[in-house]
């Protein structure tokens, strides 16, 4: 275990605060990374509100994680130590089911593992997101980042992103000629 | 992100808003045309054309408005989620055997697939970077719908010890 420094909420009605925790070494199939963003989702907010009645506290929210990686376990051949990488919503599935062998482990059918908010596979324990100085991951949930983009302006794709490119890369296989966003009647009624 | 996206996947893409202070950043964005959801007479030249619509809405909206653009066999595809059932107009689906669809994120091969994409196409969302003794102001902002298009932190704000 390592300790890692981040920011965390305590309570649904306390301010996120500064917040020291414990991480795992990485085990064989774990990338060690060291995050340099992190994107704030919607999704933080409400779990470190308890808006969804679920939130485990403390609650260290985050699943837009784009960084360097600092430490590979001994079966990892596909992430070396400084390499870009970065994390999404979900740090782990049953890798059993039929979902999870489709490649669709956001519909694992047992559940997967949130990046923040758990529970993790086997022992039910929490997990701490993206708002920390490390993170540790199984490397089949680790991604590759493509050199020469701004960095920041990646960690919002790991779900704003792909959130939107999954229905329309759905449209494109099918065939597709135009296309509708609706998104933005949506800032506008929140506003 | 859906814009961009849509647009480098080379659709023809219509936004639709409520409010038309956005159309030239909609534009700067990649947008193809810009429709006043309010305004019924543009919604309607729309009618029966769009072979897919991505709904981010996350507040009560009448869906059915939207269903009716799409063409026979064509798909909605609800990512945003409201807090109470949406009403659905069953002929809105019925009529031309649309799809009224639901989405969650993306599998992580897919989800490199997207990275793949965005790096080729040099592709990366609008952010506003905050220091993470901001956390609580952003979170306000958002509320209120105040960020063009994600706030993003900077670790290197994170205190060394807590």
């Amino acid at each position: 275990m390592f300790t890692c420094t981040g920011y965390a909420a305590t309570s649904a009605d306390t301010r996120l605060e500064p917040f020291a925790f414990e991480r795992r070494d990485p085990r064989a199939d774990d990338v060690e990374i060291e995050i340099v963003y992190c994107g704030v989702c919607h999704s933080d907010l409400h779990q470190a509100r308890n808006e969804w009645r679920n939130t485990l506290y403390p609650c260290v929210p985050g699943h837009e994680i784009v960084g360097r990686v600092t430490r590979v376990g001994a079966e990892v051949r596909d992430f070396k130590p400084g390499d870009l990488a970065a994390v999404g919503c979900m740090v782990d599935s049953c890798r059993t089911c039929t979902a999870c062998r489709e490649g669709l482990e956001q519909y694992c059918e047992p559940g997967f593992t949130g990046t923040y908010n758990g529970p993790e596979q086997g022992t039910g324990a929490n997990t701490f997101g993206g708002y920390s100085s490390h993170i540790v991951v199984d490397r089949h949930f680790v991604l590759h980042v493509p050199e020469g983009l701004d960095l920041a302006g990646v960690a919002p794709l790991l779900c704003a992103g792909v959130t939107t490119w999954s229905p329309h890369a759905a449209g494109v296989r099918a065939p597709a000629r135009r296309s509708a966003s609706s998104g933005w009647a949506a800032s506008a009624i929140w506003a | 992100m859906g814009v961009k996206l849509a647009h480098a996947l080379g659709a023809h893409v219509v936004l639709f808003t409520t409010s038309p202070g956005k159309e030239a950043d909609a534009r700067r964005l990649g947008t193809d045309e810009v429709v006043i959801s309010k305004d019924a007479e543009q919604m309607g030249r729309h009618a029966e054309s769009f072979d897919l619509i991505v709904d981010t809405v996350a507040a009560q909206h009448d869906i059915n408005a939207y269903l009716g653009l799409l063409k026979r066999d064509c798909t909605l595809v609800q990512v945003g989620a409201p807090e109470k059932p949406l009403d659905v107009n069953v002929f809105s689906v019925i009529w031309r055997r649309r799809n009224f669809a639901g989405s969650l994120i993306g599998g992580i091969a897919e989800t490199q697939e997207m990275l793949d994409f965005c790096g080729k196409h040099g592709i990366t969302a609008d952010i506003e970077m905050i220091p993470i003794d901001q956390i609580e102001t952003a979170y306000s902002r958002m509320l209120k719908s105040d960020v063009k298009y994600r706030f993003v932190i900077d670790m290197a704000s994170l205190p060394k010890a807590a």
